[in-house]
């Protein structure tokens, strides 16, 4: 507690002035009188009277001392503690990062206190409202709620195992707070970058920033993964990343469902990304976790990667209007479930698989996916116009995985359908007439675009058609179909087509949840954190490995200031001191009203 | 000093005879107003003449109105023995104005009535007893030695009536009126020794004088009050509840002095050092005095 003017403490002085005032005026006045014999009985009556009739002058001084006091203090205005006054948004980072265990226990313990410590400085939570975000920004509590509401849904909050998210959709977020009256933001992060925000905002919105991280060092595995050898076994890979300048020894260790496979160490030097590899003979089914810890280390989520090897097949939906050919091709191939759909089972019904061949069949949403597309009319990757002539095959990318074992020899093609280009497209194939076979990385999505119909060459005779189709599923899979299974956190999971109803999904940490999908994959906040979750469906069970794939949250490195203030200079709304001078004048007003009624009561 | 031979005085005492014409009883005959008919300068009433009335005492102002011959009837007159008991003691200095003036301004009123009335007057001054008595004038011209005898008189000591009202007793053998002009603000009652005068078959008079402050004090703050006789010290907060509370007790105290007054057929009169001691005198003898209609 301090006080706004303390100068006018100075008052106090006149309590010394009061008593002595008071001392003085009791000097009593020496008076004859005839006689002393009624005053006498005036004294006698006066004691049988009440004690405060006995100590009234002194109490009359202590009630002017009293209100000197409290109207000095008045004046002086104390003030408590500082207190925000109106809206304000707390935002709290929960992304992977913020797990980082460089602030004790993590980098969000620490968000949280300084999250709750600003609460404290409102006057009530009814004006906070409390957002988190990770890969999305969720509105956990609004404004108006009910005392300790904001409190109990912090503390109830825990870091989750996905990246943050983008700075597009922060801003947008933020900019839409401006419309309820929002004074200020506090955002409690490691990494949100102040100049893209700023840029973002464009200063309409008072955001100040606070981080949290002291250190970017962190050891992470990433690309987990499983090469199939034909001939039996295979080998196991991955990539060992150490953020930051130090390098410490890396203890990498492999387990098979659960039982230790193979331990070592390796030294990663720092900033570096290490190559991992190690060669099973054998490649039973199952699990494979592949965890490594270092001294180095300071995020959990990222030093451990799981697989799943032969437990799952990948599914591959046909949808043509003779699947079978193609799925007699896929029908001998280990590891696949192949289904095959006409255009007319499309109708309302798409089959969910991992991946799609489209033959000659033009669907919106199937066409997105990841597949394998014989181009037909109205595909939305062709431009309109007609076909043209392919000419002879003129060039081919050898290197792509898609071409391993495919022979070109012989191969004609009536027409080419003129393909839209896109960013990431990679001509594979090409003929005299334009691009044969393109394959496009769209984020997550990767295609095989073939620019002609099965009808209009006679690839589908040939002995390299399977090989290329094999190819082309081994590509759009990125693992081999024997297994080598992975899912990135945060992505929603396709669910089997004959899952319907309830599911119970265990988490990593053994909690179990009770879902109900309303589409037909499982959604992407269910498989927030890193591990092997276990989704089952009556008597059906299956082994999500769970990775954490994003590497700019293996990348710790925290920001270089630890609060950074953006948007309206001045900070609109900041903190002002609550003074509590109102309650001591008014105390000091009764007072000398008492005071001054006993006064008049008493003859004054 | 108090001069109270000074011409306004007089002219003051004279006023006051005509207003009073206050009789007393007493031996001698003087100038006691009894019903019986007599040489009197005194009259008392009209009777028609007869044969044998003294002629001189015939009013032929009646006369000559009414064509009636009316005869004056006077009353017979016999001595008074006044005795004034002045308080001479130290408490009756305070005030302002004087205790003791009015005191003596209202003996001297008594006296001059009593000795103009040609009744027998004293004074006597007392404090711790008596201190000091006057000649016993017992003719008009003996007034002014009365008056004297006031001017001179001094004040001081301490009071203490029952010895006084026994010296008195033992000293004066003739009953007869005694005023007691005192303010009764000794320590001791006097109830006592007043009963005693009335067992004795005097007939009592009794005048309070009390100062303003007496009555009525003004002042608050914290005082120290200091009695005038035995100079005793009592320290007292005033305030108006204790002013109240003064008043009270002084109202208690009067209507004890009335009570008992009335009990033993004294007659008492409280008057205040503000008031004029015409006013004083004529309440005592129970006459008011006539306002201008």
């Amino acid at each position: 507690m301090g006080f706004v003017n303390p100068m006018f403490l100075a008052f106090l002085v006149l309590i010394p002035a009061l008593v002595a005032l008071y001392f003085i005026k009791s000097q009593p006045v020496r008076q004859t009188v005839s006689s002393n014999r009624l005053w006498a009985a005036v004294s006698q009556r006066l004691r049988e009277n009440s004690l405060f009739q006995r100590y009234r002058n002194s109490i009359l001084l202590m009630l002017q001392i009293l209100a000197v006091i409290l109207a000095t203090l008045g004046m002086a205005q104390p003030f408590g503690r500082v207190a925000y006054s109106g809206r304000s948004v707390l935002v709290i980072d929960l992304s992977a990062s913020m797990a980082s265990t460089d602030l004790e226990p993590t980098r969000f313990a620490a968000a949280r206190a300084a999250a709750k410590a600003l609460i404290r400085e409102h006057r009530g939570e009814e004006d906070i409202a409390l957002v988190s975000m990770d890969a999305t920004c969720r509105l956990e509590v609004p404004f108006g709620s009910v005392p300790g509401l904001v409190s109990s849904r912090l503390e109830a909050l825990r870091p989750t195992d996905l990246p943050g998210p983008p700075v597009r959709d922060l801003a947008m977020m933020l900019t839409g707070l401006a419309t309820q009256k929002v004074e200020r933001v506090f955002l409690f992060t490691d990494q949100v970058p102040p100049d893209g925000l700023q840029e973002k905002l464009g200063g309409g919105l008072y955001v100040k920033v606070h981080y949290f991280g002291t250190e970017d060092r962190n050891v992470a595995v990433s690309r987990f993964a499983f090469d199939e050898d034909p001939a039996g076994g295979g080998i196991l890979s991955a990539t060992i990343t150490s953020y930051g300048k130090d390098s410490a020894p890396v203890e990498v260790s492999v387990l098979h469902e659960g039982k230790s496979l193979h331990r070592e160490t390796v030294q990663v030097l720092g900033k570096e990304n290490a190559a991992w590899k190690h060669a099973l003979t054998t490649a039973p089914k199952g699990l494979y976790e592949m965890k490594v810890t270092s001294a180095a280390d300071r995020l959990a989520a990222d030093s451990s990667a799981r697989l799943l090897i032969g437990a799952t097949s990948t599914r591959i939906a046909v949808i043509s209007r003779n699947p079978a050919a193609i799925l007699r091709l896929l029908d001998k191939v280990e590891g696949i479930e192949a289904t095959g759909h006409t255009p007319q089972d499309l109708a309302g019904n798409e089959p969910i698989a991992d991946l799609y061949i489209l033959d000659g069949v033009s669907h919106p949403d199937l066409c997105r996916r990841q597949a394998l597309i014989f181009l037909a009319e109205g595909d939305p990757h062709l431009t309109s116009g007609p076909s043209r002539p392919a000419g002879a095959i003129s060039r081919a990318l050898w290197t792509h995985p898609l071409m391993k074992y495919v022979s070109l020899e012989g191969l004609t093609f009536e027409g080419l359908r003129p393909l839209k280009p896109g960013s990431g497209d990679v001509e594979v194939v090409g003929a005299a007439g334009g691009p044969l076979i393109t394959v496009r990385t769209d984020g997550d999505t990767r295609q095989v675009l073939c620019s002609f119909g099965l009808d209009g060459t006679n690839l589908g005779a040939r002995v390299t058609f399977p090989i290329l189709v094999l190819n082309a599923v081994k590509w759009l899979g990125r693992r081999d179909l024997a297994g080598g299974r992975s899912h990135r956190v945060g992505h929603p999971y396709p669910l089997p087509a004959h899952w319907t109803g309830e599911l119970e999904l265990t988490a990593p940490d053994q909690t179990v949840t009770k879902i109900t999908p309303q589409r037909r994959d499982l959604p992407g906040s269910s498989l927030s954190a890193v591990g092997s979750h276990r989704l089952r469906w009556k008597e059906e069970e299956r082994v999500i490995p769970v990775n954490l794939e994003d590497f700019g949250e293996s990348r710790i490195e925290p920001a270089s200031r630890t609060a950074v203030e953006l948007g309206k200079a001045g900070a609109a709304g900041a903190p002002v001191p609550r003074t509590y001078w109102k309650p001591f004048i008014l105390l000091a007003l009764l007072l000398l009203f008492l005071e001054w009624g006993l006064y008049c009561k008493l003859g004054g | 000093m108090l001069d109270l031979t000074q011409t306004g005085f007089l002219k003051s005492l004279r006023r006051l005879r005509i207003m009073t014409r206050r009789s007393f009883r007493g031996q001698k005959i003087g100038s006691r107003k009894t019903s019986e008919k007599g040489a009197s300068v005194d009259f008392k009433d009209y009777k028609e003449y007869n044969p044998g009335d003294d002629p001189r005492f015939i009013d032929w102002n009646v006369y000559s109105r009414l064509e009636k011959i009316l005869v004056k009837v006077f009353h017979s007159e016999e001595d008074v023995n006044v005795y004034v008991l002045l308080d001479s003691s130290q408490s009756m200095m305070t005030g302002s104005p004087s205790k003791f003036d009015h005191a003596r301004r209202i003996a001297a009123g008594i006296a001059y009535l009593a000795t103009t009335g040609s009744d027998r007057c004293r004074i006597t001054t007392f404090g711790e007893g008596i201190v000091e008595h006057s000649v016993h004038a017992d003719r008009p011209g003996q007034a002014m030695s009365l008056l004297r005898f006031l001017e001179k008189a001094k004040s001081g000591g301490g009071s203490e009536f029952a010895r006084t009202v026994d010296e008195f007793l033992l000293r004066y053998k003739r009953r007869g009126v005694v005023f007691v002009i005192s303010d009764f603000l000794g320590e001791e009652p006097v109830t006592e020794a007043l009963r005693k005068l009335r067992y004795q078959k005097y007939d009592v008079n009794l005048v309070q004088v009390l100062s303003p402050d007496d009555l009525s004090p003004t002042w608050q703050g914290m005082y120290e009050l200091v009695d005038s006789e035995d100079e005793s010290v009592k320290k007292l907060f005033i305030d108006q509840g204790t002013l109240n509370l003064y008043q009270q007790v002084v109202e208690e105290m009067t209507r004890e002095m009335e009570g008992f007054a009335r009990q033993y057929a004294m007659r008492f009169i409280q008057t205040s050092s503000a008031e004029t001691f015409e006013n004083a005198v004529l309440r005592l003898f129970g006459i008011r005095r006539a306002t201008a209609s």
